[in-house]
């Protein structure tokens, strides 16, 4: 691969030879534009890669992911009810290279802000003028007692990362006899996907009723009080599972005290619940690559200029998608998305050398409760005295009340909206 | 109007860029309309299913149907929600960028016999969507290359009475007594004109 580039040899020519070398980065550079390199391709990083090409094809832009096809997370909860295949939600990088993106598949294992340089498992090195960090989330092991990633491996898989965890969970579920139990411990905020737990119990709910494993339970055990879409959630699981869904709140009974892995039962303050199935998600911060460049701050997560996501630990570096810090928004793949583009234009005018428009956001997280019955969130935010704020009075939930045709539309607008974000990223 | 005066100055460096530097960069229109791409596609051509493709509709139709939703005048499942988040101005800048650019019809997969049926079905509708849907115009959208399912669900919603603005009594009464799969059948055909 090609970390050797150009400039590397003109200085170690200059070097070698004994001659100065100043000057020289200009002279190769002239009609050569600068070079942004993108790390992780997913939600945040691939329309980043994308939208800068958009924004100026002169701008060298690498996409450097550690996998060869990107396997989302949105609609994976739809794997795990059978109601469609993982091929559905798997992408290749194609798309993205008939756009002029590099794309280099490696793992990033060291950032030196000051070099302008990362480093890959492969043993490359690449150069950057500006750095785009989007790795998602990583795992606070530790954050339940005798809970370990090695439990998640096999026996209480967390599917928090679509791939070989979803299928697991999904086995695991079609495995469990009717009349059993499966567990779902939901993490504390702030964590990826706000409404991806409450989803996933509708979805186990979905295929335990259509496989006629009816008089299953799925338990959610929150480490909150609330949740997201909770009255909508409430509504669409009693409607179509009566009370196969049972919600335990932080304070009712939710609470997890420690984590016994063998036995598959969760200490609860109050009582003890063991599952058949056991979906522990564990509470989260920034992607491990954005801990290890010392991008993130003591909460875990990073934090950023939120008007164009430039770190304001290093400078030249941007952070999106879940591992930033951006204001009201979740961390959701809508807004990733959205954190992307305003990133890439933000670059985009820089190396143009001209000023960047106001920022302008939005977040859409929909969900699919049962096949024909879709709810969804949105919001519009700007910028506010430097955070990232809603505008009041736009945005919000499906009404309570909708009508069953609506609902059916909104599940339709669901995959729509799947198709139209990832042919966004990947098309 | 709170961002009218930024958003002007900032059109203005927008169209310097231009002369300087790539189109995209700098521009707040650009900016705006990014957002949308997440469900109808990037630039406003969407890729399928129920999200309808936007790029290229008439600019009059864009600026009134973006306002009637604002307004909650039209009846919408989530764009009331997101063009609550916008002023005049901004709402003008986002329906002019779309309007710029060509009409281009979406993928479609319709089968021969459902485009057959359709076809025998619409005769009436050419009235006022002349040239088989091609042309759209301040007052209507064009048809031809829209999404299919995008079709098929806004004619279930025209055929309710109550549907906010009105269709044309012309068409509602047209349309109110379609069968669900006179419906699949217009939408297929329409959807496959180019
Ligand atoms: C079950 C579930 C359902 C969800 N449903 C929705 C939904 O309906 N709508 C919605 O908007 N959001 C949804 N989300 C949230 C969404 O998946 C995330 O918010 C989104 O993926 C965030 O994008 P990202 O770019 O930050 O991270 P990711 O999409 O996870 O991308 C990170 C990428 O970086 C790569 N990477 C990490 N480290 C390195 C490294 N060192 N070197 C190279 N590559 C690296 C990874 O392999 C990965 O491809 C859901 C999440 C879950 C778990
Ligand atoms: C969360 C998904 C979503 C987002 C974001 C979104 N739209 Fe929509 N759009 C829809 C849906 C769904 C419809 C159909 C009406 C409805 O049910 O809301 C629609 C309908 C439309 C229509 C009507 C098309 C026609 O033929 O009459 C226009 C125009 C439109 N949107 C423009 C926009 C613009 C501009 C933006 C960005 C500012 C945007 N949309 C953002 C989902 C979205
Ligand atoms: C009297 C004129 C008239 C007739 C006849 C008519 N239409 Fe329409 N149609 C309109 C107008 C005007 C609109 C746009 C209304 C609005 O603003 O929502 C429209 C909108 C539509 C739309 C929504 C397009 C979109 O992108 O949102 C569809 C679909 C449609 N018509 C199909 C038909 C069909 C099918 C027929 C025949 C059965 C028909 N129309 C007959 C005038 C007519």
């Amino acid at each position: 691969m090609n970390s050797f580039n150009r400039r590397d040899f003109l200085k170690l020519a200059g070097a070698a030879a004994g001659v100065a070398v100043s000057g020289f980065p200009a002279i190769v550079r002239a009609g050569e534009k600068a070079r942004v390199i993108v790390i992780g391709g997913g939600y945040g990083g691939a329309i980043c890669a994308k939208y800068l090409k958009m924004a100026d094809p002169g701008i060298k832009v690498t996409l450097i992911e550690k996998e060869s096809h990107y396997v989302s997370c949105p609609m994976s909860n739809e794997v795990i009810s059978g109601e469609r295949e993982l091929d559905s939600i798997t992408f290749t990088y194609r798309g993205l290279s008939a756009h002029g993106v590099q794309i280099m598949q490696d793992e990033i294992t060291r950032v030196d802000p000051h070099a302008k340089a990362v480093w890959g498992s492969s043993g490359n090195k690449y150069r950057y003028d500006f750095l785009v960090v989007s790795p998602g989330v990583d795992y606070k092991w530790e954050g339940y007692n005798g809970f370990s990633e090695e439990a998640s491996r096999e026996k209480m898989p967390h599917a928090w990362k679509a791939g070989p965890q979803t299928i697991l969970l999904r086995d695991q579920l079609r495995a469990m006899p009717d009349g059993g139990t499966a567990v779902i411990v939901a993490p504390p905020n702030p964590f990826r996907c706000p409404p991806g737990p409450y989803e996933r119990a509708a979805q186990f709910a979905n295929y335990l009723k259509h496989s006629g494993k009816t008089r299953s339970k799925v338990i959610i055990l929150d480490q909150k009080d609330k949740f997201s879409k909770q009255g909508l959630f409430m509504q669409g699981w009693k409607q179509h599972y009566g009370n196969m869904i049972e919600w335990r709140g932080a304070s009712g009974g939710g609470k997890v005290d420690s984590i016994d892995v063998d036995e598959m039962t969760i200490i609860g303050d109050v009582e003890d619940v063991k599952g058949d199935v056991v979906n522990v998600i564990p509470p989260q911060k920034a992607g491990h690559l954005a801990q290890v460049a010392g991008l993130a701050n003591d909460s875990g997560w990073c934090p950023v200029d939120q008007a164009n996501f430039e770190s304001t630990i290093h400078k030249d570096i941007y952070v999106i998608g879940d591992a930033c810090i951006a204001g009201s928004m979740p961390k959701s793949g809508y807004a990733a998305n959205s954190q992307g583009k305003v990133a890439a234009t933000h670059i985009a005018a820089r190396i143009n050398g001209i000023s960047a428009p106001e920022p302008s956001y939005v977040n859409t997280c929909y969900s699919v409760i049962a096949p024909g019955h879709g709810i969804s969130v949105a919001a519009v935010y700007t910028l506010q005295g430097g955070k990232i704020s809603g505008v009041k009075g736009a945005g919000g939930l499906s009404p309570m009340d909708a009508s069953a045709a609506v609902r059916a539309v909104e599940e339709k607008n669901a995959h729509g909206w799947f198709r139209n974000i990832v042919d966004d990223m990947f098309g | 109007m709170r961002t009218k005066f930024k958003l002007s100055a900032l059109l203005v460096t927008g169209a310097l860029a231009l002369a300087t530097g790539p189109a995209m960069a700098g521009d707040v229109a650009t900016e705006l309309s990014n957002t949308c791409a997440g469900c109808h596609g990037t630039n406003g051509y969407s890729a399928g299913e129920t999200m309808p493709s936007i790029a290229g509709l008439p600019q009059g139709y864009l600026r009134r149907v973006l306002m009637e939703y604002r307004e909650g005048t039209r009846q919408s499942t989530i764009m009331g929600r997101i063009m609550r988040g916008y002023d005049d101005a901004q709402v003008h800048a986002i329906a002019d960028w779309f309007a710029a650019k060509p009409w281009k019809a979406a993928a479609s997969h319709a089968s021969e016999a459902q485009v057959h049926k359709g076809k025998s079905l619409i005769a009436t509708c050419g009235a006022c969507h002349v040239d088989d849907g091609r042309t759209g115009n301040d007052a209507m959208p064009p048809l031809a290359g829209q999404v299919e399912d995008y079709l098929a669900v806004v004619l279930h919603a025209s055929q309710d009475p109550d549907r906010t603005p009105p269709q044309p009594e012309g068409m509602r009464l047209m349309i109110q007594s379609l069968s669900h799969d006179d419906i699949a059948a217009i939408a297929a055909f329409y959807a496959s004109q180019h």
